[in-house]
């Protein structure tokens, strides 16, 4: 009897040990889990602040004619070749894989068409926009970040500038610019690098490919790719600007804001781009002689 | 008849600011009156940066008030305060210079920020100050290409060329030479006797402080613990101060 009190005792014990731990872990995990959500909901929030002040900037603040030239050089000019080679080598691969898949049915004149639509509806907004994020967004967190870190941006506070009206409106406005002008390269030079491959390389009837991917591709294919690189612009230079204008401690807290930027614009064009695509899709549905 | 006080340019009053969990600045108050030298002295790590900052409307204070020439500036939108900030020229403890730009262009850029196009005027002025700190003969060089001495020279004839009505300084002869110091010291001098300009300067240089301040304030655990003539302050009994003018190390001694 008293051995039996003494397990019932035991595993009493345990029980309330398991149920403590538990309730710890719960406790705990509610807790990180609030803070984690209220961190990146107020993120959320400065990312709409700066959108605000960029708004804001826009409608009252000054023009600066030179600021803008010298951003469309370093962005769009600047970008060409990265943008152009991706395209490109993007295109081909994509052309052979389809050929390569098409040829088993006997339709490898259709992979024009193939490489066409998604080169304008997904592939060439897309791989522009990370490539433009790995290359312009992180050099933006970069020097914007330098100057917070060496008091340029409260020099020019003290000067009565706004930092968003001289730094950030300027780069928005520039890469709204060059944005759609960059994924119209990298459509065009994939569609042209994925002809050579397919009709020079694997012998596809010229005319055949032609015709397919003319008659497939219309003006809503190009007019999604360049929806998509606007808004994909503008996602890129908040969010790296954002990164430059809070970086702190110095050299290392640069570096982190470079690499955040570009990790934080990227996965935002991914995920955004699932929606637009939802979204446009239903703006420009695929036409029936498609 | 008593003579009437001169007025406040710049009056700070309860500052309460905290900074990673840190109190940094306890309810400092003070007033810089125009026309005056004003020398805010006190150890490394008691705030002299962050009252400034908050002067000059760069940080915001969690409590208390500050009005620059009788404009209330906290809580105001950083947008607003545009043409207050244009009152007053700043430098910076490094310079702050705009590393993508030449020392021609730094100093240019108040001016053509102020709206002003004519390119002969501009020319001009940018000279004129930069004779005024000696560094007309490296209009063309970039801030990397600088010493730190030049750097601060050119970040005063930055400050100045816009003829501002007050001009703030933060440690303006930190890591310099004695001569550079000395140098930068004149300069403050001048442009107060010549311009009228009103000045407060950050600092711990007590060499400088007797060359340049016409009061001195000591700030302590962020607050102001004492203001008064030069005189006064280095003839203080008050242990802490004279322990920071005495140059001794923390611990007082046994005996």
């Amino acid at each position: 009897m008293r051995d039996k009190k003494i397990t019932g005792g035991g595993r009493t014990l345990r029980h309330g040990y398991v149920v403590t731990c538990s309730l710890v872990f719960m406790v705990g995990l509610i807790r990180n889990l609030g803070s984690w959500l209220i961190g990146r909901l107020a993120y959320l929030g400065q990312l709409a602040g700066l959108a605000d002040q960029i708004r804001i900037s826009m409608l009252r603040g000054k023009w600066r004619p030179r600021l803008l030239g010298e951003q469309l050089v370093a962005t769009g000019f600047g970008s060409q070749l990265v943008v152009i080679t991706t395209g490109a080598f993007v295109g081909a691969v994509f052309g052979f894989q389809i050929f390569a898949k098409f040829r088993g049915y006997a339709l490898e004149s259709a992979t024009g068409a193939m490489v066409s639509v998604a080169m304008c509806r997904e592939l060439g907004p897309v791989v522009t926009a990370l490539m433009v994020a790995g290359r312009v967004g992180s050099s933006m967190a970069a020097e914007i970040g330098t100057m917070k870190v060496t008091e340029q941006i409260d020099a020019l506070r003290a000067l009565g500038v706004h930092p968003v009206d001289y730094l950030v409106t300027p780069r928005l406005l520039a890469m709204m610019v060059s944005m759609p002008l960059l994924i119209a390269e990298a459509i065009a030079f994939g569609i042209l690098l994925s002809y050579v491959v397919v009709v020079e390389g694997f012998g596809v009837p010229v005319a055949y490919y032609r015709n397919h991917t003319l008659d497939s591709t219309n003006m809503e294919d190009v007019s999604i790719g360049m929806i998509k690189g606007f808004v994909f612009g503008i996602i890129i230079v908040i969010i790296s600007c954002h990164q430059g204008l809070h970086a702190e401690n110095g050299a290392v807290g640069v570096g982190r804001s470079t690499t955040e930027a570009m990790v934080i614009s990227a996965l935002w064009v991914l995920i955004v781009n699932f929606f637009l695509s939802l979204l446009l899709n239903i703006v420009f549905p695929y036409s029936s002689a498609a | 008849m008593p003579h009437p006080s001169p007025a406040a340019f710049i009056e700070a009053t309860g500052l309460i600011k905290h900074l990673g969990g840190h109190l940094v600045l306890n309810g400092a108050s003070l007033r810089l009156l125009e026309g005056e030298t004003l020398a805010v002295l006190g150890r490394s790590g008691d705030g002299k940066s962050v009252l400034l900052k908050h002067l000059a409307g760069l940080m915001m204070p969690e409590s208390g008030s500050v009005r620059i020439d009788g404009d209330e500036i906290v809580g105001v939108d950083e947008r607003r305060l545009g043409p207050v900030r244009r009152k007053f020229g700043l430098l910076f403890q490094n310079g702050a210079l705009f590393d993508s730009f030449n020392v021609e262009e730094n100093v240019a850029f108040p001016l053509l920020e102020q709206g002003l196009r004519d390119s002969g005027e501009i020319r001009r002025r940018v000279r004129v100050s930069l004779e005024a700190v000696g560094m007309v003969d490296h209009l063309m060089k970039m801030p990397i290409h600088l010493s730190g001495g030049q750097r601060k020279r050119v970040a005063l004839a930055r400050a100045i060329i816009a003829q501002p009505h007050c001009l703030l300084y933060d440690e303006p002869t930190a890591g310099l030479d004695p001569i550079a110091t000395a140098n930068i010291d004149r300069l403050i001098r001048d442009f107060q006797r010549r311009f009228r300009v009103t000045s407060l300067v950050i600092t711990h240089d007590l060499q400088s402080v007797r060359r340049i301040a016409d009061r001195i304030a000591f700030l302590c655990a962020g607050r102001i613990h004492f203001i008064g003539s030069p005189d006064a302050f280095f003839a203080t009994e008050d242990p802490m101060m004279r322990q920071f003018l005495d140059g001794r190390a923390d611990e007082p001694e046994a005996s």
